[in-house]
């Protein structure tokens, strides 16, 4: 076990000493404490080293201690890819590093960065292409190298007591940031009674407030008390706001949950992100921005090192420079960027208790310790010009090094929202503007760096006004890079991006900052360019000559940070529908499949067996009785003085003169000729016709009744009820007779209820609709009952049927069925194109009509010659089957494509449906279809229906 | 009655638990048409002034859905006499714009409520149906777990009471919804006798 640098209260403000945590770290035992992230407690024991890098595999360790860079990506046994910095540690817990090849310590990979410069950016569009066909052999090898953490694939949420969900939250105001201006906005906003949302991403609320020390405290104690008493703030800490959508929709990512709000109104309190300075090494571990050394003495006391080395390029960096030294740790100098600090008596205590100031100078290398596998020493240059040092310098030896050079605001929040981040490359600074109506910004990401400014800016937006102008204070340096002749100064460290590599990128023709983005992956990594947007835009600014205000920054998209699969998969839903007789289904052996959200029986029987039950389902109804559940078919109640003139207009065929007891088919095409469904209207009543639809269009059928006669204006109403109606299809030669069992109160004998007719009457005591209908070709009823008794009389019917074999059939040997019939199903033999003529059904059009949907559009289309024709084929059993989408051939050229083919078990041979050219349809003509795998049959055309061609078994 | 409700579950409910009953059976009834209101009126039944909201009579509650569009439910098995009345009064026939509406097939309904119910709903559900928001005998037209739902809050006690009425074919796959949902906060089915206290 190493040993804890840590330092004593009050310095610590998260961890509690009385509970100290035993982890691993790659196979060895550390010591940390409650309230510890894992990296907290790494460095408390001297363990900077905690990942390699993506590409070149080079050591990295902790930039922000905020959990906003991509350094301390671990792996925990069931979570790949997590923060160090942001992972709570927990006793027991084994951490390991990933993305390693060898071990952590000696990682045979991190060879590859001796070979930067032959892995140019881009270099994988240009290297990997040639010879051809070698591509899938090098993906193969990328792929073993690409990804960082391995998923445990048997981990399992429920065996874990872990819950992922998601949650709709409310809220008038959402205040994203739990800093001095977020918590000011939300006790001003609950003071205008509105009711608040306060979210923050860190355990506890107080933000900057609560690493700067404890000059702070007693602002922050008073602040967070006071919005923790307000009943009208609710407050959620441990939450990203990870996207802003329209209209203020916010997805707040908290640990497990997700939680979707739509504000009123949203404040952003969310702070700025420090920048690091680019220099040769800047990567090493030990080398963090200035408010991780903050982080680190105040929320974790932990002492960084021993002796630190400031790259200043504000002020910033000098106070954190003397908050160093009051915690022991000798500050061997600070590295101004400037002429001089702004603040000349900080700098002279400083230097009065002996930390020596080097001004105009900068970091020019720094250097690994081997041992101690961190910063070592740095090389500190005098600077000549922006960008560029003299010949030479000194050498300090430190064990960490602490950057302040400059923020950026946390800009992707509001760029989402739609507003504009701009540059002033005078000031080096940036500034938000265009935000839209209802969302306000507060704290830094507004400018405001100085307190008084930052509650003031936050007490105006909670109450949802401007405030005035905040001081101004120079923190941004505006050129912190430095080029070395050697490289390995790193603008981004997701991706190993190096000061040439953007360069490179812009010589390669993309000069665009978006297109250098795509070209370079800058910006691309688990960071999404926090720690490299600025860098990226001020070195493309310079090599194509243009401000860095005119070059901008890269678009920001959600999430704001990496979110789990887990937290996204969450709840979902994924609707069912059930039949009233489902569970008889499941009792029969039934295969279910789905349509839509329905589940209906394939066939009933096992599934090695599937396609003899069909065959058997299908001699069933053709010899004897079979019964099926069509409660899924759409069902419309058309209802008031004009139903009959409704479906008139609305259906292809002539409703008007429909008698009450009669049913007819309806066909349905849109106003551009398109057949879109299809179904039968049943009159029951001079006002009242009961109108079925397919299981999938019934709801557009719906949609487009209430619109049409919104347009109309017809006295009719139109209902929706398909879920009131059960429906089953008796079907064959012994319907009737099975039927006649169970209802005898109505005349069932071909003259009292012909083919095409309905009737109201009890089946098996249930009150019941009747239709004669013959989808299948036989003699057939669809009988309609109230949902709630659908399987009484499933149960009835088939008791009844039991002495004439009465057997259940799917909706596979329905399709068969329907085919033997040259019947077409909506969707399946339709497409987005197809009209009635294609489909050989001018029969249903009422050309006589003054009016109906589509009929103009038809009208036109039938002075046209045809394109293609739905035909029926024929093929022999044994020759190859071909599925629906293969094609049809004339030579070589496709001229058509197969919609339907099945085995029919009555005739003995395959039969199908394919749209083919005019000039195939003839009976007797041979079309070319080639099947799936490439195999030519030829198939042979055939008059429609291929069954019963007289229609006498239907309409016995 | 079409069927039996649950009476007991083995599992103890207390008095502010949160839980889900299966009302799928009592009685239930719609009209709708541009004379609707009239002839509901012309029934003796009290109607709900505005669209989205409803009232209580008794065990019989009555929603408005739209201008035209009521949806009467029991409460209680009690109430299956007055619906019965209503559909017997109903006719096609009479020339008036009113049209019945089997709700009682086409939809089912469950009761929820119980300690954390409303963040229960947040969990299926987009609008906010906490009681400072949602108030006594408001209704929403909405999706809840994805299909079209109507919630009604059914008291005025401090902690909401809800109806659901949805699509009867999902209403197996809302029950599992609905108790999925609430096991969080150890929700579970509830009978219909506990049911009845709750709305007694």
């Amino acid at each position: 076990m190493a040993s804890q640098q840590r330092l004593p209260a009050p310095y610590g403000l998260l961890i509690d000493r009385g509970k100290p945590c035993s982890f691993e770290f790659d196979g060895k035992g550390y010591i940390g404490y409650g309230g510890d992230t894992i990296a907290s407690a790494l460095i408390a024991n001297q363990q900077w080293l905690m990942s390699r890098s993506f590409k070149y595999h080079r050591m990295r360790g902790p930039l922000t201690m905020a959990g906003h860079d991509a350094n301390t990506l671990v792996q925990l046994k069931s979570a790949p890819n997590t923060l160090a910095d942001k992972q709570l540690l927990q006793d027991g817990m084994q951490v390991h590093a990933q993305n390693v090849a060898g071990s952590l310590r000696r990682d045979w990979l991190s060879v590859l960065g001796s070979f930067a410069k032959f892995l140019p950016v881009g270099f994988y569009y240009k290297a990997f292409f040639r010879p051809r066909g070698i591509w899938p052999l090098w993906a193969k090898l990328i792929r073993r190298q690409a990804g960082l953490g391995v998923i445990d694939q048997s981990y399992s949420t429920a065996h874990n007591d872990e819950e992922f969900d998601k949650q709709y939250k409310f809220a008038d105001v959402v205040v994203v940031g739990g800093g001095p201006a977020g918590l000011s906005a939300a006790l001003a906003a609950a003071k205008a009674e509105e009711e608040v949302l306060l979210v923050d991403e860190n355990k506890i609320l107080g933000g900057s407030f609560n690493y700067l020390g404890a000059g702070y405290q007693v602002e922050r104690d008073s602040l967070v008390a006071e919005v923790l008493a307000n009943p009208k703030i609710e407050v959620l800490c441990n939450t990203i706001c990870n996207s802003w959508q329209a209209d203020h929709w916010l997805a707040l990512v908290n640990d497990t949950r997700l939680h979707k709000v739509r504000a009123k109104r949203v404040v952003l309190a969310t702070g700025s992100i420090e920048q690091p300075a680019i220099f040769r090494g800047n990567d090493l571990p030990g080398v963090v921005v200035s408010s991780a050394v903050l982080r680190l003495l105040n929320l974790y006391a932990v002492k960084p090192g021993d002796k630190a080395v400031v790259l200043a390029g504000n002020d910033e960096g000098y106070g954190t420079a003397q908050a160093l030294h009051a915690a022991g740790v000798e500050v061997v100098a600070i590295v101004d960027l400037r002429d001089a600090s702004n603040q000349p008596t900080i700098a002279q205590e400083l230097e009065a208790v002996g930390v020596p100031i080097f001004s105009k100078s900068t970091i020019f290398e720094a250097q690994l310790d081997k041992t101690a596998q961190r910063v070592g020493k740095v090389e500190v240059r005098k600077i000549t010009e922006p960008g560029k040092c003299a010949e030479t310098g000194r050498f300090l030896e430190c064990d960490f090094v602490c950057v302040a050079v400059g923020y950026m605001p946390s800009w992707q929040l509001p760029c989402m929202a739609g507003a504009q981040l701009s540059y002033d490359d005078a000031s080096a600074e940036f500034a938000l503007s265009k935000l839209p109506a209802g969302m306000r910004l507060a704290g830094s990401v507004n400018g405001a760096w100085q307190l008084d400014d930052v509650i003031a800016q936050g007490r105006a937006a909670g109450e949802n006004r401007s405030a005035g102008p905040p001081e101004s204070v120079p923190l941004n340096h505006p050129w912190p890079i430095f080029a070395h002749p050697k490289g390995k100064e790193f603008v981004d460290f997701d991706e190993d991006l190096q000061i040439a590599d953007i360069i490179n990128a812009t010589r390669d023709g993309y000069s665009d900052i978006q297109l250098v983005k795509r070209y370079s992956t800058c910006g691309m990594g688990p960071s999404q360019g926090r720690h490299s947007a600025l860098a990226a835009a001020r070195l493309v600014a310079d090599v194509t000559g243009r401000s860095v205000a005119e070059t901008g920054v890269t678009t920001a998209r959600p999430p704001v940070a990496a979110e789990t699969l887990a937290v996204n998969a969450g709840r979902s839903f994924y609707p069912a529908r059930r039949t009233n007789m489902h569970y008889r289904h499941a009792e029969a052996g039934a295969q279910m499949m789905q349509a839509g959200a329905w589940y209906r029986p394939a066939y009933y029987g096992p599934q090695d067996r599937a396609q003899q039950c069909i065959h058997n389902e299908v001699m069933a109804v053709r010899n004897s009785v079979g019964l099926i559940d069509v409660s899924t078919l759409g069902g419309l109640e058309v209802r008031g003085p004009d139903a009959g003139e409704f479906l008139n207009r609305f259906y292809t065929f002539t409703f008007t003169k429909l008698v009450p007891g009669q049913a007819r088919y309806a066909l349905l095409c849109n106003e551009a000729g398109v057949v879109i469904d299809d179904g039968v209207a049943a009159r029951l009543h001079e006002q009242h016709f009961y109108v079925t639809a397919t299981t999938g269009g019934v709801d557009r059928v719906f949609q487009s009744m209430l619109k049409w006669n919104a347009q109309w204006g017809l006295d009719v109403d139109i209902a929706n009820a398909t879920t009131a109606w059960c429906g089953v299809n008796i079907a064959g030669p012994d319907a009737r007779k099975v039927l006649a069992k169970v209802c005898d109160s109505l005349d069932l004998s071909a003259d009292a209820f012909p083919y095409m007719a309905v009737r109201e009457a009890k089946v098996a005591g249930i009150p019941a609709r009747l239709l004669r209908v013959g989808f299948v070709g036989e003699l057939g009823y669809e009988i309609h009952v109230p949902q709630l008794y659908g399987e009484a009389l499933w149960d009835s019917l088939l008791k009844a049927g039991e002495e004439f074999s009465i057997k259940p059939f799917g909706v596979e040997a329905q399709r068969v069925l329907r085919l033997e019939k040259g019947h077409v199903i909506i969707g399946q033999d339709t497409d987005a194109m197809s009209n009635p003529m294609e489909l050989q059904m001018n029969w249903a059009l009422a050309r006589k009509k003054p009016f109906f949907v589509g009929a103009r559009t038809l009208r036109e289309l039938e002075t046209k010659p045809l394109e293609r024709v739905l035909a029926g084929f024929t093929l022999p059993i044994g020759a190859a089957q071909p599925k629906e989408s293969c094609l049809v051939l004339e030579g070589e050229q496709m001229a058509g494509r197969v919609t339907s083919c099945a085995v029919s078990p009555t005739l003995n041979k395959q039969v199908g449906l394919a749209y083919v050219p005019p000039s195939a349809v003839e009976p007797g003509s041979v079309i070319t279809i080639k099947c799936e795998g490439g195999e030519r049959v030829d198939a042979t055309i055939q008059a429609l229906p291929f069954y019963d061609a007289e229609g006498a078994r239907q309409a016995v | 009655m079409r069927g039996q409700l649950v009476d007991s579950y083995p599992h103890a409910v207390t008095d502010s638990s949160l839980g889900v009953c299966d009302l799928n059976i009592l009685p239930r009834i719609g009209f709708k048409g541009a004379e609707a209101r009239d002839w509901l009126l012309s029934q003796e039944l009290e109607l709900p002034a505005t669209a989205n909201s409803a009232v209580q009579n008794g065990l019989l509650l009555t929603c408005r859905l739209s201008e035209t569009e009521f949806f009467i439910a029991g409460l209680s098995s009690d109430a299956e006499e007055q619906i019965q009345t209503l559909h017997e009064s109903w006719s096609l026939d009479s020339q008036q714009r009113c049209y019945l509406l089997e709700r009682g097939d086409s939809h089912a309904c469950f009761a929820v409520s119980g300690d954390h119910v409303s963040e229960m709903m947040a969990k299926l559900c987009a609008i906010d149906l906490r009681a400072k928001s949602f108030a006594p005998y408001s209704i929403a037209q909405t999706s809840v777990a994805k299909i079209n739902a109507i919630v009604v809050r059914i008291s005025i006690d401090p902690e909401p009471r809800f109806l659901i009425f949805a699509d009867m074919s999902s209403a197996e796959y809302l029950w599992s919804c609905l108790l999925d949902a609430m096991s969080e906060f150890s929700g579970t089915a509830m009978a219909y006798s506990d049911y009845l206290k709750r709305i007694k």
